[in-house]
């Protein structure tokens, strides 16, 4: 039997639709990035998001159903991203996808946008339990372990800035406009770590990222050379700051794998479309004597998209996982913390 | 065209109304006044009274919302819910102003001027200015002076030169109300507070009458502001040769 999700996402800056079929052939995924509005004021306003989404969403919808080819006789479910992110972006997505199963009397799935971008790598292979997914976005620093197919649970989190935001801020001391994920990764590909800057909570025996302190170490380098009249080599600033990153989540990746063996291992998010983490944690792995399959998205899916919304709401459906219609954005929704992850942040 | 059932919906403001009418006949409507997300209440709502009012949602024939002013999450649960609805059941839409709706809550035989007001918070209104004109009042109160953002104290001048006597329909603060009767007198009368509730039976009834939407995709609400990051930005810059803010990848 055919499955036919229509799936819905507005978490953020993207105004996404996409058309899944059985949870793994992506018929449509329409994206529609705000990217341009939004670096005018060098990071996203929500107002300005959420006004946008209302622009967009039955345009969307609309050239997911025709460039999928489906109608609405044929879906079998809508889902939607219900959190967390922005609550009035959240709510645009949320109230077309309620509204769309309403008037075609459909079952409506939500999904967590997180367990959505862990989805994202299932359209690479099929996943096998247990897994392990490193999650990283601009809102986002997670290690999440899977027992089962919809089993989520946090086993490290970031306990300050989330890993795309503290190359957001970097970024701007580099005078590269947001998002400023990419350039950095390409400039830090011309340098070298010079600067050494520090790797926090590495040693630490817990599961926990922090990138504040090496944000400050950064812009207090930069701002002293400033103030000296000394200009430093931005390449040589990009490595240090991107080689410090990755030892962080590369390194407690792998002190993760050691407690928690797995068959696979995700990585998942914005930051995954990063060149340097893919190329470091592939080269970690092989280190390993018998280490975890690495599926990472393709770069189309590593960004916010409705196809990996589709994706989970495959499985969420299978789980009989259903919302009527009240459902309500959740900004703040998060994936439950496993009893250790709870124990490391008291 | 007969049988013309018609779903009409506002959650501009803190109160939730929905309606669904029959041509000339109101089948049935729901108005809350509760500190509620319209996000939860909205669909619940309109799904109990099609229910009620036997009201298939294929049977619909066409869909009115109001795209403000008023709250901006508020504003556009109505306008996505009302914008989603009528595109994918391939509806014709009609909207109108929140204000214009509370102008209608005066009757028709009233010819004193209708001052609409919405509390835009710091001594700050939305205020459209009506009047009933017996021709068109199948589509409700004419316009007098347009929706605009203001406020209060620079508004009254205006309304004083009118030189008619006016009512004042909403929900404001009761010291708008005295600012209001010092500048303007016995101008002005203040309409209770229940005629200050959304009545969306009467956009039902006022619909068929009403111009559609052109394009449904672009229809968003009115927001009468631009966002502080947007004033800001446009001092410096100018939108013309920018990049297109939204586009697909």
């Amino acid at each position: 039997m055919r499955e036919l999700i229509l799936a819905f996402e507005s978490s953020c800056d993207e105004t996404s639709v996409a058309v899944v079929e059985n949870g793994t052939t992506i018929l449509s995924n329409i994206i529609a990035t705000q990217i341009n509005s939004h670096k005018r004021f060098g990071g996203v306003v929500p107002e300005v998001a959420s006004r946008h989404h209302v622009q967009q969403i039955t345009r969307c919808t609309e050239e997911a159903m025709t460039q999928a080819g489906v109608t609405y006789a044929d879906l079998t479910a809508v889902a939607v991203t219900y959190g967390p992110g922005l609550v009035g972006a959240l709510l645009i997505g949320v109230t077309a996808a309620k509204t769309i199963a309403f008037a075609h009397h459909l079952p409506l799935i939500p999904v967590n946008h997180m367990a959505g971008h862990t989805y994202a790598a299932s359209y690479v292979a099929p996943f096998q339990f247990p897994l392990l997914a490193l999650l990283v976005s601009g809102g986002h620093t997670e290690l999440v372990y899977m027992a089962s197919r919809y089993d989520f649970q946090i086993i490290g989190d970031t306990r300050d800035d989330a890993v795309g935001e503290a190359y957001d801020k970097i970024g701007r001391v580099l005078g590269i406009s947001y998002p400023a994920g990419k350039p950095v990764d390409e400039l830090a590909h011309q340098g070298h770590d010079t600067f050494h800057f520090p790797r926090a909570m590495l040693e630490e025996d817990n599961l926990d990222f922090s990138f504040s302190g090496l944000k400050s170490a950064f812009i207090n380098t930069v701002h002293h050379a400033d103030q000296l009249g000394e200009t430093l080599s931005k390449a040589d600033l990009a490595t240090s700051f991107q080689d410090a990153v990755l030892d962080i989540l590369v390194g407690k990746t792998l002190r993760a794998l050691k407690t928690h063996p797995v068959h696979q291992l995700v990585i998942a998010g914005g930051v995954a479309a990063n060149q340097g983490l893919r190329a470091r944690m592939h080269d970690a792995l092989a280190t390993l004597s018998d280490p975890p399959q690495l599926l990472i998205p393709p770069l189309r899916l590593c960004g916010d998209n409705a196809a990996m919304i589709g994706a989970a709401a495959h499985v969420a459906y299978a789980e009989g996982i259903r919302a009527d219609w009240t459902l309500n954005a959740d900004p703040s929704l998060s994936f439950p913390y496993s009893r250790e992850a709870l124990a490391a942040i008291k | 065209m007969t049988d013309l059932r018609v779903l009409a919906i506002d959650t501009a403001n803190q109160p939730l109304s929905a309606a669904v009418s029959e041509d000339d006949t109101v089948l049935g409507t729901v108005t809350l006044n509760m500190r509620r997300t319209h996000s939860q209440t909205l669909l619940p709502v309109i799904s109990d009274l099609l229910e009620r009012t036997a009201t298939p949602v294929e049977k619909l024939e066409r869909v009115a919302v109001t795209s403000g002013p008023g709250s901006y999450t508020g504003v556009r649960i109505g306008v996505t819910t009302a914008k989603t609805l009528a595109w994918t059941l391939g509806l014709p839409l009609v909207a109108t102003t929140s204000l214009h709706l509370l102008a209608g809550n005066i009757a028709a035989d009233d010819p004193r001027l209708i001052i609409s007001l919405i509390d835009a918070r710091h001594e700050n209104v939305y205020a459209g200015v009506y009047q009933w004109v017996p021709e068109t009042a199948a589509s409700g109160p004419q316009n007098v002076l347009l929706p605009h953002h203001t406020p209060l104290a620079e508004l009254l001048p205006g309304i004083a030169a009118l030189q008619q006597p006016a009512i004042v329909v909403g929900t404001i603060p009761v010291a708008y109300q005295e600012h209001m009767r010092s500048v303007l007198g016995s101008q002005v009368s203040f309409a209770d507070s229940l005629t200050a509730l959304p009545s969306t039976a009467r956009l039902a009834l006022w619909a068929p009458a009403m111009t559609p939407v052109a394009d449904i995709h672009n229809f968003v609400p009115t927001y009468y502001r631009q966002t502080q990051a947007e004033l800001e930005w446009r001092q410096y810059h100018d939108d013309a040769g920018h990049a297109p803010y939204v586009e697909e990848v």
